[in-house]
């Protein structure tokens, strides 16, 4: 199944799926830290280009279409569900970082718990953003651009920007807060 | 020149500043130790959360096998298909046009059953030169398609 774009160039469902798959499944995974949803998301993002590539839908830039409709996806099941949220609950509140594991001379078990519940940390403070916030993050992690990220999640460009400083301060302030809840020895 | 406002400092650092105004900051930074500061520090603070949004990553990645939707699998008789010959098909359609041309005949005579109070009654024929018991009559004859119903009315004269 292959069809041209406007420039000439030729899109294979194969080719998209072996480069972007798991791009696209890691994507989902850091929004919803489920790795079954990310799986049933990546393959319901690629049944839409399978059946998008024959019916000549324009797609000039295959990889932002991926991410768009993934981006989309995640985003109707994070409204319908609000699940994930609930679950993220659930780990427990008090860690410590790998920089503090580092300058208490933690051995590779240790320090591998404390990345563990690090990136529980992450999570749990990235759940408590709104969940259009979450994707935007995730979308800047890619390195989409803003006007990339605004067209995608059908907001304004300036407003790509804020979302981005305010969840870098509220994540960088919660993880502080968290970690001085054991002691304040960082 | 006004120092960088924190929405410029962001995109001063995600590098969406149009060529010109990336210029004009990059010449107020080489000028300004408090703004060169500003973005060091919220250079290593964006590469920091970067590095902790990369860490929700997965251990592990699934395989890459892609579940195709199942299509609805037409089934085909291996039998070749026998069709009657023409002259059968054009003789069941002639005894049709036949059947629906009679019984369109048919509904258009008038039915006696259903005739309303104004439709003809059956032929009446007066037969003269009757005679009923040696004495001059008039004989009477109702005529009707339906045998049963024909009768004889004679009265005297």
């Amino acid at each position: 199944m292959r069809r041209k774009n406007k420039t000439g160039q030729t899109h294979s469902f194969d080719a998209l799926f072996d480069r972007y798959y798991h791009n696209i499944y890691t994507f989902v995974y850091g929004i919803s830290g489920n790795a079954e949803t990310s799986e049933d998301l990546s393959q319901e993002t690629f049944l839409k280009l399978y059946h998008a590539l024959p019916a000549n839908l324009p797609i000039e830039n295959p990889r932002a279409w991926l991410y768009r409709v993934a981006a989309n996806l995640t985003l109707n099941l994070l409204k319908r569900e609000k699940k994930f949220r609930d679950i993220l609950h659930e780990f427990p509140a008090d860690t410590v970082t790998t920089e503090y594991a580092s300058a208490n001379g933690a051995g590779p078990q240790e320090r591998d718990y404390i990345k563990h519940q690090e990136t529980q940390l992450v999570r749990r403070q990235l759940a408590l953003l709104p969940e259009r916030d979450r994707v935007v993050l995730m979308l800047y992690r890619e390195g989409f651009s803003y006007a990339q990220m605004a067209q995608m999640m059908d907001i304004k460009k300036n407003a790509v920007g804020v979302i981005i400083s305010r969840a870098i301060d509220k994540l960088e302030k919660n993880v502080k807060k968290n970690t001085e809840n054991i002691g304040g020895r960082l | 020149m006004k120092c960088l406002n924190p929405s410029t400092i962001r995109k001063y650092i995600d590098n969406e500043l149009t060529p010109s105004r990336r210029r004009k900051w990059d010449r107020h930074l080489q000028s300004c130790p408090s703004c060169r500061e500003t973005i060091q520090r919220e250079t290593q603070r964006t590469a920091a959360f970067k590095a902790k949004l990369t860490g929700l990553s997965p251990k592990t990645l699934p395989e890459k096998v892609f579940r195709k939707p199942v299509e609805p699998v037409r089934m085909r008789s291996t039998r070749p298909v026998s069709r009657p010959p023409f002259k059968y098909w054009a003789a069941a359609a002639a005894v049709t046009v036949g059947v629906l041309l009679s019984l369109f005949l048919l509904l258009q005579q008038p039915q006696n059953n259903d005739a309303g109070p104004d439709s003809p009654g059956p032929a009446r024929v007066i037969l003269t030169a009757a005679k009923l018991d040696g004495q001059p009559a008039e004989a009477v004859m109702f005529t009707d398609p339906d045998p049963e119903m024909t009768v004889f009315w004679i009265t005297r004269q």
